[in-house]
């Protein structure tokens, strides 16, 4: 099975390097409109991100045809939309137009050292509130998977500054730019109770809060005093005591946390 | 049979019809005066003009609190895009479409499924710019009419859903689908396509009502040696497709119809000019289809502002003086009044906080400012590619002459390729209440997220929207206080509420998600 993994794998590249049975490379062009229209509103123009997350190194990662694939059937689950009217040359297009915008915001510029970096894991007292392949505290982001998501130098950014560049939320469809995630918020009530958490739903009406012990709150706008964003915050701690070395090994090892088989 | 016979046959059928409650012939005429019959939603605007305005008044402010769910109907397929389509709603039967191009009848009173037609389609239906559903279906006498997202336009027996006729519109294989209501007046079935943002040219094609047969079209994009190529810069006009619904003037005898915008969407710099008739509203004899006049919103757009929002169509007195005029809230952050018989430009003001032009001179035409052309690095510019409003629909009460529109506060950061939308935590949708004959701001309820969903106003002094997440709500329509509302609890509904009555008793039905929820008074 191993053999004919790598053979199929050979043939793929094989048959992208010839490009279309005329013998022409995959149409850059249309690929570009392609992206622009389908795909560029939740991943960014050049595909680092947005909505989505960056997706420009998932053709190298993955392979075209896996890529490919993803496209056309979506993540259930995710807001990523299944593309099923496209076409097999269209889909090769737009793999193509996403492998020619390199790496433009994010290479591998952290270098660390995996298994090193698992015991800076395990030493801060990460798992407490995050959970990896099942284990761990639930208050922060499940990392499982995590690397084939976001590269070790973003990774090394949230570690130092954890509320600053929180995700949005994905959403089916193609418009909105939806809510920021794990945004803290401070509510007071009417009778000067106050509540810091992260939203965990709102609508124009309510709000759902987190505590910092994991506790929900189920506020009624209309019934607080207040109600501000704390925006740039985050329970989490900024790893500001950590040294370079860890740091690095650290966003080496939550970069290696890609998609566990389901 | 002699014609004593024949009368007698006759009574008996529309006694059967009338004794099930359904009897389902809805002639021209009945159309014409839709406003007289508020217990049916006829047409996709509530009425020609689009108004979307009811003179039901059982469910009023001083009721509505007692408004509650009475049924909902869970769409037959779970898979699929959200629900979009506007009910239509006729001697106690409802029709809506689910998504791709499902047509359900339902019984108006329980929700519960009368019949159902799906067309057969291929599994690789291309609709690039547009979503895989559906805005609605027309009724005229005894057939519902609907366009396909494949590009067809379906005629159905209005009783029991069997197919009288289908055309093909335009081929699928050159990126045109439909996911717009049709438009039925006199005879005659109106429809549009989609696909602009793929090249497709856009246009409006009309059809026999009875056969099928095409009986005009009308390009919005310009030939090369045709009127308005002048305006292209040597390049051939592409897109400008009518991807949403118009409205009608049965005494000028004119449709009126919004234009998608030019292709491709960004940049802009390989179709230099103003890219005639795109971004526009043209009005069309509906008889011959020729145009009679255009109005340009957004000469050269290069944000990807559509113009296809629904045309209102009112009359009023401007500096002392009757006019028939037809509004529009523009994708593009401003609110239009338009004499509807010449086209000439009345008002315009921005009914969002717009960024992008000085404002409107006294043709009104866009006075941009520099910050219109995007950088490469980007530019921050309010509306979003999405708009200040988009293909939800507005209301207009005719009894406070108030324009009511769900609007866009919602930013992107546009450069000379494409677009990224700011976050949802710095943007924000409201309903807003528009003098209808200037479009200043007597009101507004402010929501916490821009958001999808059509305005309904009721001569019980109501105006019915909702939010982006979920909560369907009755405001004052003077004030806009909230009145009630009610957690349906969906991310982006897209919905078009409206209200009926069966039996006397009054509805409200909006669709959210995968259902649609009828409420009545408790």
């Amino acid at each position: 099975m191993i053999a004919a993994a790598v053979l199929i794998g050979l043939f793929n590249a094989a048959a992208f390097a010839a490009g279309d049975p005329q013998g022409r490379g995959p149409d850059l062009s249309t690929g570009k409109q392609l992206f622009d229209a389908s795909c560029s509103s939740c991943h960014g123009q050049d595909a680092s991100g947005g909505l989505g997350p960056n997706i420009q190194r998932i053709p190298a990662t993955l392979g075209d045809e896996a890529t490919a694939k993803i496209i056309k059937g979506g993540v259930p689950g995710t807001g990523m939309p299944a593309f099923a009217g496209l076409t097999d040359a269209q889909l090769m297009q737009i793999v193509a137009h996403i492998r020619s915008l390199g790496n433009s915001a994010m290479g591998d510029v952290a270098t660390g050292d995996p298994e090193k970096g698992q015991a800076v894991y395990d030493a801060n007292g990460c798992a407490n509130c995050h959970i990896v392949n099942g284990v761990g505290g639930n208050l922060g982001p499940d990392l499982t998977g995590i690397g084939s998501l976001r590269p070790a130098d973003f990774i090394r950014l949230e570690l130092q500054n954890p509320g600053g560049n929180l995700p949005k939320s994905p959403v089916t469809g193609i418009t909105i730019g939806k809510w920021t995630e794990y945004l803290m918020f401070r509510a007071v009530t009417r009778d000067g109770h106050a509540i810091e958490g992260m939203r965990t739903a709102e609508s124009t009406l309510e709000i759902v809060l987190e505590d910092a012990k994991g506790n929900y709150h189920s506020l009624h706008k209309a019934d607080l005093r207040s109600l501000e964003k704390e925006s740039g915050k985050s329970f989490m701690p900024s790893q500001t005591s950590l040294s370079d070395a860890d740091l690095n090994n650290l966003a080496a090892y939550v970069a290696s946390l890609k998609a566990a088989a389901q | 049979m002699n014609a004593l016979k024949r009368v007698l046959a006759l009574a008996i059928v529309m006694a059967a019809g009338s004794a099930a409650g359904f009897a389902q012939n809805v002639p021209y005429q009945r159309l014409l005066s839709a406003d007289k019959t508020p217990q049916d939603w006829l047409t996709y605007g509530g009425d020609y003009q689009s108004h979307r305005f009811s003179g039901l008044k059982e469910i009023n402010k001083a009721d509505v609190a007692n408004l509650r769910p009475v049924w909902i109907y869970q769409r037959s397929q779970a898979a699929g895009e959200f629900i979009e389509a506007t009910p239509i709603v006729a001697d106690g039967l409802m029709y809506i479409v689910e998504p791709p191009s499902t047509v359900t009848a339902l019984d108006a009173r329980t929700g519960m499924k009368i019949w159902s037609w799906s067309p057969k389609m291929a599994k690789d239906v291309k609709y690039i710019g547009l979503h895989a559903n559906n805005r609605g279906v027309a009724i005229l006498d005894g057939t519902v009419y609907i366009g396909t997202l494949d590009c067809h336009l379906a005629a159905l027996d209005a009783k029991t859903g069997a197919l009288r006729w289908m055309v093909e519109v335009e081929k699928n294989s050159d990126n045109h689908a439909i996911s717009a209501n049709p438009l039925a007046i006199d005879g005659e079935v109106i429809i549009g396509t989609g696909g602009g943002d793929r090249d497709a040219r856009g246009l409006l094609d009309a059809f026999d009502a009875k056969t099928g047969k095409r009986l005009w079209r009308i390009y919005t994009v310009p030939n090369k040696d045709e009127p308005g190529a002048e305006t292209w810069g040597g390049a051939v006009g592409n897109g400008g497709d009518v991807w949403n619904g118009g409205s009608y003037d049965p005494e000028l005898n004119l449709v009126y119809y919004g234009t998608g915008n030019p292709s491709p969407a960004f940049g802009g710099k390989t179709r230099p000019g103003d890219n005639l008739y795109t971004c526009s509203l043209l009005a069309v004899d509906a008889t011959t289809g020729k145009m009679k006049w255009y109005f340009q919103f957004t000469p050269h757009d290069i944000h990807d502002w559509d113009s296809t929002q629904i045309p209102v169509l009112f009359d009023a007195s401007v500096a002392g003086k009757p006019r028939k005029l037809v509004a529009l809230a523009n994708r593009n952050g401003f609110y239009y009044v338009l004499d509807r018989a010449t086209g000439e430009f009345v008002a315009g003001a921005p009914y969002i906080s717009q960024n992008w032009a000085k404002g409107l001179d006294d043709k009104g035409r866009p006075i941009k400012l520099p910050s219109y052309d995007p950088a490469p690095t980007g530019t921050l510019t309010n509306p979003s590619t999405s708009g200040a409003n988009n293909w939800t629909a507005p209301s207009y009460d005719p009894e406070n002459n108030l324009f009511y529109v769900s609007a866009r506060e919602l930013s992107a950061v546009f450069t000379p390729t494409g677009s990224n939308f700011q976050s949802g935590d710095s943007a924000y949708g409201a309903i807003r209440a528009l003098e209808a004959t200037t479009g200043k701001m007597k009101w507004q309820y402010r929501m916490i997220a821009p958001a999808w969903v059509s305005t309904l106003s009721t001569a019980g002094g109501l105006v019915f929207s909702g939010d982006d997440e979920g909560d369907f709500f009755a405001l004052d329509a003077d004030t806009g206080k909230l009145l009630w509302s009610f957690p349906m609890s969906g991310v982006d509904p897209r919905d078009s509420p409206v209200t009926y009555a069966v039996g006397g008793k009054q509805y409200v039905v909006i669709s959210s998600i995968n259902i649609y929820a009828a409420f009545a008074l408790h």
